[in-house]
């Protein structure tokens, strides 16, 4: 069902949703990486399912240790660090977030899609033979992002 | 003073929610706050409330699971989603249900504060 959804559709409505999230909520502007930036490789980040009737996709964003503190800062407006509990928690929503605008935005294509809850994940992200993984770096104020979407490899 | 009583799995949404209240032109209300629908039917079992702002994806009891029983039990109380389902499939449900509100996340303070106007709640 989501055959007719490429990997690069599913990108691009992460990226609306990303930018639609970080303009309303945070107040900031999402921008695109400068080319040839590096994230470094263990990343923490967060993935929501996106569940249709045959198959499903991951949504998710990763970036370091303080970049999960940047965003989970500005989400509780807090100047404070503040604990893991309440990172893993602002990544989550953040996250929730994402999907939303991304079934929102593909629901013409795609309507029978359920939000999963949300994952956190730590370090290096395995991905098998029968997945696909496309990820996109952007800067949300200093702090930088990759988004990512995970998906099988027939969609 | 007006009850309410938000709904969200997040300790951040439910942040931004009082946060987005307090600068509202809504006056003299007082919020509690529950972390998935159980927890809030519990709530509302208890006492009254003016309003329920909740999420629709929550563990153990969805938000329009909570609607539903709520409505099933007669307790009378005005309800909305804050929730980051925006698909006319969930707001034609939601409100099918009696929900007054659908805001989509991520909302503006204006956003939630024209809705509280309109629903006359100050």
């Amino acid at each position: 069902m989501t055959s007719a959804i490429t990997p690069k559709h599913w990108l691009t409505a992460a990226r609306a949703a990303a930018q639609e999230f970080a303009s309303t909520t945070l107040g900031l502007v999402l921008t695109e990486a400068v080319p040839g930036s590096e994230m470094p490789e263990d990343l923490t980040g967060c993935f929501v399912a996106l569940v249709g009737d045959e198959d499903s996709i991951q949504i998710g964003f990763a970036t370091n240790a303080s970049g999960c503190q940047c965003l989970a800062k500005a989400l509780f407006a807090s100047e404070a660090e503040l604990p893991n509990e309440d990172v893993y928690d602002a990544l989550g929503e953040i996250a929730n977030i994402l999907a939303g605008g991304v079934k929102m935005r593909l629901a013409s294509a795609h309507s029978q899609l359920a939000i999963g809850l949300p994952i956190v994940m730590e370090g290096h992200l395995r991905v098998t033979e029968r997945q696909v993984l496309v990820a996109e770096d952007f800067l949300l104020d200093q702090v930088a992002i990759r988004l990512l979407i995970l998906c099988g490899r027939e969609a | 003073m007006k009850n309410l009583l938000i709904v969200d799995d997040s300790k951040a949404m439910r942040m931004i929610i009082r946060r987005g209240l307090s600068q509202s032109s809504l006056r003299d209300y007082q919020t509690e706050e529950a972390t998935n629908g159980q927890e809030a039917l519990q709530k509302l079992r208890m006492r009254s409330y003016d309003l329920v702002i909740a999420d629709w994806n929550m563990p153990e009891m969805s938000g329009i699971e909570l609607l539903k029983t709520i409505r099933a039990e007669s307790i009378m109380v005005r309800f909305g989603f804050i929730t980051s389902e925006g698909t006319e499939d969930i707001r034609n449900l939601a409100t099918s249900c009696g929900a007054e509100f659908v805001i989509v996340k991520p909302f503006t303070t204006e956003t939630l504060d024209a809705v509280l106007m309109r629903m006359e709640l100050k």
